[in-house]
Order: structure tokens, then sequence, then C-alpha cells
């Protein structure tokens, strides 16, 4: 969605948007582009229409952000979270490590910018770009198996 | 008696450790006779040692025992003992040797021939501390890929348990491990995680392991940060695992390897010639009641998390509070639940890296000494084998054994200096027509210095005799392999008395409740300037000299007795200096001195070791902080491995004010507190940090670079 059919839609958000909320809102799509190693004009438009839905529908709870930058960076990260489960067919990439080893996965992936087109479009066909993302994905560590190691006692034998 | 006979009664072992109807016979660890090898040995021992007391006393009593000659014969023996029990071991070591024998079985040595794949899965576990990453990661890769070759890369997974502290590390460790997965294809085979709390040092990283992802596992080896193995040994020690129910702990004799400086060539090369007579010894007599050496092991890991967790000894440290040398007290529970530890010395392929200098060697030793002086508790502690006491003791003694022997000297003079003042009776006692004569003992006092000097060196000399007879010699230099032996002996001898002084400093600091901190060793071929180790050995200087002083006061004959070590007290810096040269140790491999089979022709391993170490040379750990903020990958990698949480009130007060002074200081004017605390959430970007934006959130982290 561009400026133009958000202006269309008539009282719109975009109408009334301050020119330092345009820069607030292009720095925000920017830093959050460059977080993803994503240098793509089409990518940075879809980001910045992100983040005014978002905005336009007051889909963040305002009242328990500290400041308008909070909200922007919520939306970006919950545009690029929605994507990002598109693409893998994953439903947790909203948390915090999953989120981040999925951005991981893709920086490598998109080391020579082959995916930048893709980010954020939910219309193109993402099985290429899931099968790389999969690829790519680091795992820390295995599962974990929770046990306790008892102090052993110098006053008694082994039974 | 058998070592099945000497097995634990049955109801102390698990069901399911006396079930090995699918074992491998072949490689079943079990040898007659473990009681009379022991009885040989000790028996031997003693009777050495009771005849070397035996001559003391009539050499010195020849003319009645003072106070202080009997003084010298009590910390004689007690020397003796200790130098016997090492011959003897050595002399066993150095038939099994001669005669190829293993030293469990007493069977022919055979080379291991595992019948089909590994059923376990296992896991090398590397437990870092402000390590470099580069060598970790060098290590960890040479030993995959040596790993990937044997075909068993499916039954094993590394595992770098971090404990690091320095905050440039720790982002150089992230990035180093992220490359290692990605060069290897070897995502989900190997695995990282830092510690956010390091109490109980190495071995609480351990017991955080194990209380996390070692029931994943059945067996696990254990890594030093330098450690290095062949992928056969490490296959070959699960194999004996899985073949061994009832083995609690294998232990692989590492050799060390890879420093060039001449100190360190120096004991690559007597460690290399001698030390597997030692080791064979040792494991004829021990069986399975061997030790742990603390790292290149493979350990049980069911077994070691039930009955390895540490106590907590009573008291302050350095002697109470956490147990610092965890290696031998996890070889005694191990033995105290039945378990059997052992050192097999034909498992080849398993290396080490020693401290390049004497400064450092010291550094680490101080450590050790702290760790050993702690097991003086443990070995009157209720339940423990035997043999693991004399474990402990042997620890023990092996620090205590210097002010012992130096106790022994200073006595001896004091004793000499009290005979010259003495004027000698010809009638002593009762009234007696005969006078009685001054005994000339000198012929037994030579006996008895041959014998004390043939039981230190005799095993060590015939070591290298036998590697200079043997097919292989021109591994080790060739005919040169004998200078090398005669060099080494003599700068042992010029170094004993050195490290009797440090040493006997250590175990009184010690005692007298001092602690030492936790360093990472020095692990590159550092030198030591020589206003360093003059600054160093100052004292060991002045009590070289005032000592000699005093020697030549007393007797000139006295003084040219003790020459030997007043020579390596008052020559200390320089051979400190001159054995950390780098330029004199490969100068000496030029010579072919001190050559080893590593170094003649490097197994696989070392080669790889030595090409990633020359790869990954530009990559210094550099500012881990300014990392995160420029690069996007790292910084998002760090926030993946970070645990998901939540900071407190005050804790986001904390690292708001730290972003503050970033922004308008630089990163240069943080301290390593407070970039810990930054790095210990998901880290800013550049532009937010400039904008002073200081909010973080554990849903969601913000956009990097």
């Amino acid at each position: 969605m561009t400026d133009m059919t958000i202006a269309s839609k008539g009282f719109t958000y975009a109408a009334f948007e301050s020119a330092a909320m345009t820069r607030l809102i292009e720095d925000t799509a920017r830093a959050w582009l460059r977080s993803f190693g994503v240098n793509s004009p089409q990518a940075s438009q879809r980001m910045i229409n992100a983040l005014r839905d978002a905005l336009a529908e007051d889909s963040i709870a305002a009242s328990d952000r500290a400041s308008m930058q909070d909200i922007l960076d919520q939306a970006a990260h919950d545009a690029i979270a929605s994507w990002l489960a598109q693409v893998t067919g994953e439903h947790n990439c909203h948390g915090s490590s999953r989120f981040s080893m999925l951005r991981c996965a893709f920086l490598s992936a998109n080391r020579d910018g082959i995916w930048s087109e893709h980010f954020l479009d939910a219309k193109r066909d993402h099985r290429d770009l899931g099968m790389a993302l999969s690829v790519q994905m680091m795992l820390p560590t295995p599962g974990l198996v929770a046990c306790e190691m008892p102090r052993q006692s110098l006053e008694r034998r082994a039974s | 008696m058998t070592e099945a006979a000497n097995t634990p009664a049955k109801g102390t072992i698990p069901a399911e450790r006396s079930e090995d109807a699918f074992c491998d016979p072949t490689v079943k660890l079990r040898g007659p006779g473990v009681g009379s090898r022991r009885i040989f040995l000790f028996g031997a021992s003693i009777a050495a040692t009771a005849y070397a007391a035996w001559l003391m006393t009539d050499v010195l009593g020849a003319d009645q025992l003072t106070i202080m000659e009997m003084v010298v014969v009590a910390f004689f023996t007690i020397n003796f003992a200790w130098i016997s029990l090492s011959f003897f071991t050595g002399i066993v070591g150095l038939v099994l040797r001669g005669l190829k024998l293993d030293a469990i079985t007493l069977k022919r040595l055979k080379p291991i021939a595992r019948k089909g794949r590994l059923r376990s899965k296992n896991v090398v576990v590397i437990p870092v501390y402000n390590e470099d990453p580069n060598r970790v990661f060098a290590g960890l890769r040479a030993s995959y890929e040596s790993l990937a070759a044997t075909g068993e890369l499916d039954a094993f997974h590394f595992f770098v348990l971090s404990d690091t502290r320095d905050p440039d590390i720790w982002i150089a460790e992230e990035m180093a491990w992220a490359k290692a997965c990605s060069d290897l294809n070897a995502r989900g085979k190997i695995f990282f995680r830092r510690r956010a709390e390091n109490t109980e040092r190495k071995s609480g990283n351990l017991k955080e392991f194990c209380e996390t992802y070692a029931a994943n596992y059945d067996h696990m080896i254990v890594f030093d940060a330098d450690s290095v193995m062949s992928g056969e040994a490490m296959v070959n020690m699960a194999y004996l695992m899985e073949n061994n129910p009832d083995a609690g702990i294998i232990q692989s004799p590492p050799q060390p390897t890879g420093r060039q400086t001449l100190f360190a060539r120096i004991l690559q090369f007597i460690s290399r010639v001698h030390g597997p007579t030692m080791s064979a010894g040792l494991s004829f007599w021990c069986m399975g009641s061997s030790n742990y050496w603390g790292h290149n092991a493979i350990i049980r890991t069911k077994a070691f998390i039930e009955c390895c967790g540490l106590p907590v000894l009573s008291g302050k440290p350095p002697m109470g509070g956490h147990i610092l040398s965890h290696d031998f007290v996890e070889a005694a529970f191990m033995r105290k639940a039945g378990w059997r530890c052992w050192l097999i010395p034909q498992l080849e392929g398993s290396w080490e890296e020693l401290p390049p200098n004497l400064i450092d060697f010291a550094i680490r030793d101080r450590r050790w000494c702290q760790g050993n002086m702690q097991h003086a508790r443990l070995m009157v502690a209720p339940g423990f084998k035997p043999l693991s006491r004399l474990h402990f003791f042997m620890g023990v003694m092996s620090f205590v054994s210097s002010p012992l022997w130096l106790l022994l000297l200073l006595s001896s003079t004091i004793a000499t200096l009290q005979n010259t003042q003495l004027t000698y009776s010809f009638f002593p006692g009762q009234f007696t027509m005969f006078p009685q004569w001054p005994v000339d003992r000198s012929f037994e006092m030579l006996v008895l210095l041959i014998f004390t000097i043939g039981m230190l060196v005799l095993p060590k000399i015939i070591s290298i005799l036998m590697v200079c007879l043997g097919r292989d010699r021109k591994q080790y230099g060739g005919v040169m392999v004998l200078a090398s032996g005669l060099l080494e002996t003599l700068y042992s001898a010029l170094q004993a008395p050195i490290m009797m002084m440090l040493h006997s400093q250590f175990v009184f600091s010690v005692l007298t409740g001092n602690q030492v901190g936790w360093d990472a060793q020095e692990r590159d071929d550092a030198g030591v300037p020589f206003k360093a180790a003059l600054k160093t050995h100052r004292t060991i200087i002045v009590i070289g000299v005032v000592w000699g002083a005093i020697a030549v006061f007393v007797d000139t004959a006295f003084f040219w007795w003790l020459s030997p070590i007043l020579a390596g007290l008052v020559l200390s810096p320089w051979l400190t200096h001159y054995s950390s040269s780098l330029a004199i140790g490969k100068a000496a491999r030029r010579m072919k001195l001190f050559v080893t089979p590593e170094e003649y022709d490097s197994p696989e391993e070392l080669r790889a070791l030595a090409r990633i170490n020359a790869e990954s040379g530009d990559d210094d750990v550099k500012d881990g902080l300014l990392r995160l903020i420029e690069d996007p990958y790292a910084n998002a990698l760090h926030s993946a491995l970070l645990p998901v949480r939540k900071p407190d009130a005050r804790t986001a007060i904390e690292i708001g004010i730290i972003y503050e002074k970033l922004a308008r200081l630089g990163v240069e004017s943080l301290t390593r507190d407070e970039k810990l605390l930054i790095l210990s959430w998901p880290v800013k970007p550049l532009d937010q940090i400039m904008a002073g934006r200081d909010h973080i959130t554990a849903e969601g982290p913000k956009p990097a670079s």
C-alpha cells in the first residue's frame, strides 16, 4: 500500500502526518531494514506502509508505550515477524530469541542481496526463501533435559 | 587376584552395568594380578626406602646421631619414599614398553579393532574462560574434521561451555561459533552457551551443563581450551566405554605439543620420551582405580551426574569452600560409587599445550597447588577407596615435597654447621683403654648419592636410550636424542631448585590463607624479558647467595655438595629468560634438539590446527560492543543467544545511564562491567544510541545498525 492509496481512502492518518512523523517513520524503517541487511526501495516502501498502516489502524495500544518510537518499533517488529511466519510456516516468530535467530538466518542467506526484494512482500512465493532460511538457521543448544546433579557428602558412604 | 575379583560387591552397581552380553571381549578392560602388582610396587618402594633410610642413618650416625641429623634422616626418608614410588612406576613402565605389553591385560599390545559402528551418543565439551576464541575453535575444528574422517560423526556433538567474563572475548566466541557451524556445515552439531553466573569455576560450568543438556548424551569427552584429539582416539574411547559398562572414566594420556619456546620444547620432548613410560607404569598398578586429569578423558554422563556433584568444604578458602581441583575428586567419587577409572596409555592422538615459559608454568602450578592442598582434607574423608586417597596424597606431595626437600637441605646445612663446631671426642662415655676413632663414611655417602640420583634419573635415562635404540628414533632427532636427553637432564637439574623454592612459597602461601584468582593460561609463545625474570626471582637469588656464603663458611666441601642447587637458584633469571626464548627454541629445532614425533611428522589434526590458526591469524578479538553496534549479523546472533528475560526497573535505569554515557563519550569510556551489563541485553543500534533512546524490551528486540 502506498501513500497515495492511503490518501485515496479519504480521511486517513497519512493526510495528517507531520514532517517530523514522516522522518521518524522513515528513520525507523531504515533502521529495521539495515538490521536485516536489506537495501531495496520496494522493501523500504513496504516497511513504511506497514508502519503507517499500524498507526492508522491504531493497532498498537499506545497507552502502555513510552513513546511514538516504541509504537513504530513494535509495529515494525510485528510486521516482520508476521512475514517471517508466512515465509517459514512457523507461528512462533514473534518471540525475541526466535525472531533474532530468523534475523541471523536471513542475514546469512541474503549476503549477496538476492532476497532483499522479497522482504515483507506477502504476495510472493517464499518456498525457496523458506528453504534458504532453514539451511541457515543456527541452533545454539540441543533440547533441554533438566536434571539435578546432587552434591555429594563427605560424611557418608555411597549407597 | 584379578581385576574382576576386585569388583565391588554386586548390588552396589546398577543392574545395567553388569549386562555386558553384547560387549566386545577383545577390548574388555581387565587384567590379572591387581593385588600382586600393588604388593610388588609398594613392597619394592618400601624396601628401597628402608634401605636408603638405613644407609643415611649409617652415614650420619657413624659418630652418633644428633637431633638435627635425626631430622635430616626423617625428611630424607619421606622424600625418598616419594622418589622411590615414582622410580618403580617408571621401571615397570619401561619393562612394559620394552616387551610391548598392554599395561592392563599384560598381553601383547595391539591396536583397538572396533566391531561395528558406535551405538552411543557422545558429546565433546569444551569449558572455556576468557580463552582466545580463535585457538579454542581451531582445536574444535581440527578435532571435528578428524572425527568426520572416521565416519562416526553422527555419534558426536560438540559443545562450547563459555564462562567468559571479558565482553570482547564473549562476542568473539559467539562469532567464532557461528563461523565454525557455517564453515563445517555443522548446524545442530556444534553448540554454544554462555553461563550468566560463573559460580564454582570450571566444575560449576560442567555442573550447569550436566543439569541442562548432558542427559542427551551417554558419554562426554572433556576438552581443555587447548585440547586437540584425533577422531580415532575419540571413537576408540567411546567404543571402550560402550564395551566396558562398569567404566566411569577413561583417561587418555595427553601429549604436550605446539609450543616452540625452548622451555616448552624441552618439556614436550621429555613428556614424549618418558611420559609413556610413566603412564604405562601408573596404569599397571592403578588399573581400574586410575585418576582423572580433568581433560582429554571420556566420562559416563549418567554416572557423573549421579555421583560427582562436588561438596563444598567447610571453612574459608583456600583450604575450604568450593573444590578447585575437581578432577581428582570426581574420580574419587566415581570410585566410591563403584565405577572404574582407567588410564589407557596406548590411546594416541590426544594433545594439549604447555605454558610457554617458566613463569607461566609457575602461575599454573600456583593455581594447582591451591587445589591440590585442599585435597589434604579429602584424604581422610570417609568412604573413599584407598587408591583414591593415595591419588590425593600424591597430588598433595607433588607440591609439599618441595618444602620437605628444602627443609632437608636446610637441616643438612644446620647439621653440618653443628658438626663443624664440635670437637671430636676420642674417649666418649665411660673410661676405656681404647680410643674411638672417627669413622670414614665417604664411600657409603657416595653409594647413597648414586642410589638417590639413580632413582631420580635412571628411568628417564633408560627411556631416552630406548628411544635412541628404537626404530623411530628419527622422529626424535636421530642420535641427537642423546644430546637432547643430556641437555634436558642438565636443564631439569637447574630448574628443580627454582621450582623447589617456588612450590615452597606456594605451599606457605596457601597454608597462610592466601588465595589465587582465576585467569586464563598463556597460550602463545610468550617470552620473559630479563628484567621481569630478575624481578620474579630476586628473592630466590638472594637466598641462593646467602645460602652459598653460609655453606662456604661452614665447610667448603659442603658448598660444593650444595653447588648444583645454589647454581639453579643464582642462575634462575638467566634460566627463565633464555629458556623462554622463541628464537633459541627454533634454533634447537634446526639442530634436531628436543624433536618430537609431532614436530617431525605432524599428524593431520595438528596440521589442521596450524592451518586453521594461520587462517584466523588476522581475526583478532575486537571491541565486542562496537561490533554489535556496527554489524547487524553479530547483533542478531548475540540477541539470539541471550536468554529470554526482562530487566527489572533498576537494571533498566542502569542500562539507560550506560547508553547515555556511550552516546556522549564513546565506547572507550565504558568499563568492562558496564559493557558486560549492556551486552547482557539486546544491544541497540548506533542511530538509536546517538538519538539517546534508552528503551529495551524483552518482547521485541530493537533493530540493529
